[in-house]
């Protein structure tokens, strides 16, 4: 293998292994029992089994921790959620790994934190506009210019700040989980149309 | 003329599918810049099998090729039959995210605690999903319109727009490199024009070999797909969306517990070929909630929105404009209910 080959490659990779080691790698199991205690931590954490107050920073709190993480392997038997919930970690591993995880997961909670993010930003620059007193004014308004009429009328709610944890631990659930769901997207075809008993009617307007 | 839009996006389609390219990018979204690199190219991967076919199609023509030990000739009809198609699209600031294709097989690395495969020909990427839906269903509901020549990322292009029946959902621009028609430039705008994100390429090269990179990957083991927890399927939906952008139908529907959370959504995805969007809808009467905070977000083109509506709460995540999240919501009745 060329030398630039290997630079490319190891671009790619972010321990700068060799080629030859990952795909070595991709025919192992041995790590797995270490790492796995981990991953439950991790999804401990992504399912709120956490201390009560959630860090807005929640994303890089994760991204820190996970940034310290070695390249492992990892089972490729199911979505995360499903393997902190069997409890996998003391049952004989008996999947070989075809896929290994070349570099630290962060990419969903990059996309939750975004839109938290907005979140954030509306909360507190409101706070600083608004005189003492009052209840922390959540402002949820879309961030993009142009606002629809519609929407800005009813952007604004007072509520409680576990309201607003509560409601934050919510977004990022929904946001996951479309993400999730827009990597197993099918299709649309007539037959599903049918089978769904909802047939929404069409409105040309 | 919209025929002929529309095969300038066929050709795009088969182009992205079938050539080698070495391509980078970069979205650009609410004043943030992402770079992508993408990498993609065919291989006809089980060698050993084929070898023996292929010099007997090839042996007249690919002498010269004999002492490379690289693939049989990619431009030649009959390997396209034997060879797969493999992509390799990585992030380039921050966590590194990478996003596999082995055939119909996509592998997500670094996007979630543990990477997964899924079965899937569009997968969810920072590339349009445009590049491999089915047209005919786009054509369902939108125009495809040639609309000028331009020149982009310093190549000749032919501009298309793919125009909304209506103001409820946004327009795609894509740029085509007039010679091998593969993307150079697209944007997502909304009817007032605001371009809300757009995809821009800054380095194109298209080769007849693959990169060696790709034959690296042609020659890994193949990812096995990950089991997915089986969702509910749901014998009755009981929700009666009453109003929906013409050419959307249900591409998904179900009942599950979502991630990170412990509560059961009925759940349906709708598509018009372009843009797929979710409905999550949550009945408050058993737990403990009886309010729901309205929550409006947007990134780029993506709207999230939650809402209560007749006690349940009801949110829409998609590309859409919020109006159209927002109608929807609202839209959305408990059939039970409503017969009494």
């Amino acid at each position: 293998m060329s030398q630039k080959v290997k630079q490319k490659v190891s671009a790619f990779i972010d321990d700068q292994k060799d080629v030859s080691d990952v795909v070595d790698n991709l025919k192992q199991d041995k790590e797995l029992a270490s790492t796995y205690s981990r991953y439950h931590l991790i999804g401990d954490v992504m399912r709120n089994d956490v201390p009560e107050h959630i860090q807005l920073n929640l994303a890089d709190v994760i991204a820190d921790a996970i940034e310290k993480e070695p390249v492992v392997l990892s089972p490729n038997a199911a979505f995360s959620a499903s393997v902190s919930e069997k409890n996998t970690a003391t049952e004989p591993k008996t999947t070989t790994n075809k896929v290994v995880s070349f570099f630290k997961p962060v990419m969903q909670y990059g996309i939750a934190a975004s839109f938290a993010a907005a979140i954030v930003v509306g909360f507190q620059a409101e706070q600083a506009s608004d005189e003492a007193g009052f209840e922390p004014v959540i402002h949820t308004m879309p961030l993009a210019t142009g606002l629809d009429p519609v929407s800005a009328e009813s952007s604004r709610t007072i509520i409680n700040p576990s309201a607003i944890q509560e409601q934050q631990r919510r977004v990022n659930s929904y946001i996951l989980d479309h993400s999730k769901q827009l990597k197993s997207r099918q299709y649309a075809t007539p037959e599903s149309n049918e089978a769904a008993q909802t047939q929404p009617s069409s409105a040309q307007e | 003329m919209a025929n002929e839009a529309l095969q300038w996006l066929e050709r795009m389609q088969n182009a992205v599918q079938t050539l080698n390219y070495d391509i980078s990018f970069v979205v650009v979204e609410d004043n943030k810049v992402h770079p992508w690199h993408w990498l993609h190219g065919r291989y006809a991967q089980a060698k050993s099998e084929l070898e023996h076919d292929v010099t007997n199609d090839l042996g007249k023509s690919s002498n010269n090729d004999m002492s490379d030990d690289s693939a049989p000739i990619e431009q030649n009809a009959l390997t396209h039959s034997y060879s797969k198609e493999y992509g390799l699209l990585t992030s380039l600031n921050g966590p590194t995210q990478q996003i596999v294709r082995f055939n119909n097989t996509i592998t997500y690395l670094g996007f979630d605690t543990n990477p997964y495969s899924v079965k899937a020909s569009i997968a969810h990427s920072p590339l349009p999903e445009l590049l491999r839906t089915d047209l005919n269903h786009v054509a369902n509901s939108y125009q495809f319109n040639m609309v000028g020549k331009s020149r982009v990322s310093g190549f000749k292009a032919q501009l298309i727009r793919i125009i909304p029946p209506d103001q409820q959902r946004f327009s795609t621009w894509i740029w085509l490199h007039e010679e091998t028609f593969l993307p150079l430039k697209s944007a997502i705008v909304s009817h007032k024009g605001e371009v809300l994100r757009q995809l821009q390429v800054t380095s194109f090269n298209v080769s007849p070999q693959p990169d060696p990179i790709i034959k690296e990957l042609a020659l890994m083991d193949q990812p096995v797909e990950t089991d997915v927890i089986k969702p509910q399927p749901m014998d009755n939906f009981t929700w009666q969306i009453n109003w929906v952008p013409k050419g959307f139908v249900p591409t998904k529907i179900d009942k599950h517990k979502l991630q990170g959370s412990h509560d059961m959504v009925d759940y349906i995805m709708l598509s018009d070929g372009l843009v797929w969007f979710s409905m999550y809808i949550r009945d408050l009467s058993n737990t403990n909630q009886n309010t729901v905070l309205n929550t409006y977000l947007t990134s780029g083109a993506e709207s999230y929105l939650t809402e209560l509506v007749d006690g349940f709460e009801v949110t829409v995540i998609g590309s859409l404009p919020m109006a159209t999240a927002k109608k929807l919501a609202k839209s959305v009745s408990n059939k039970s209910l409503s017969t009494h």
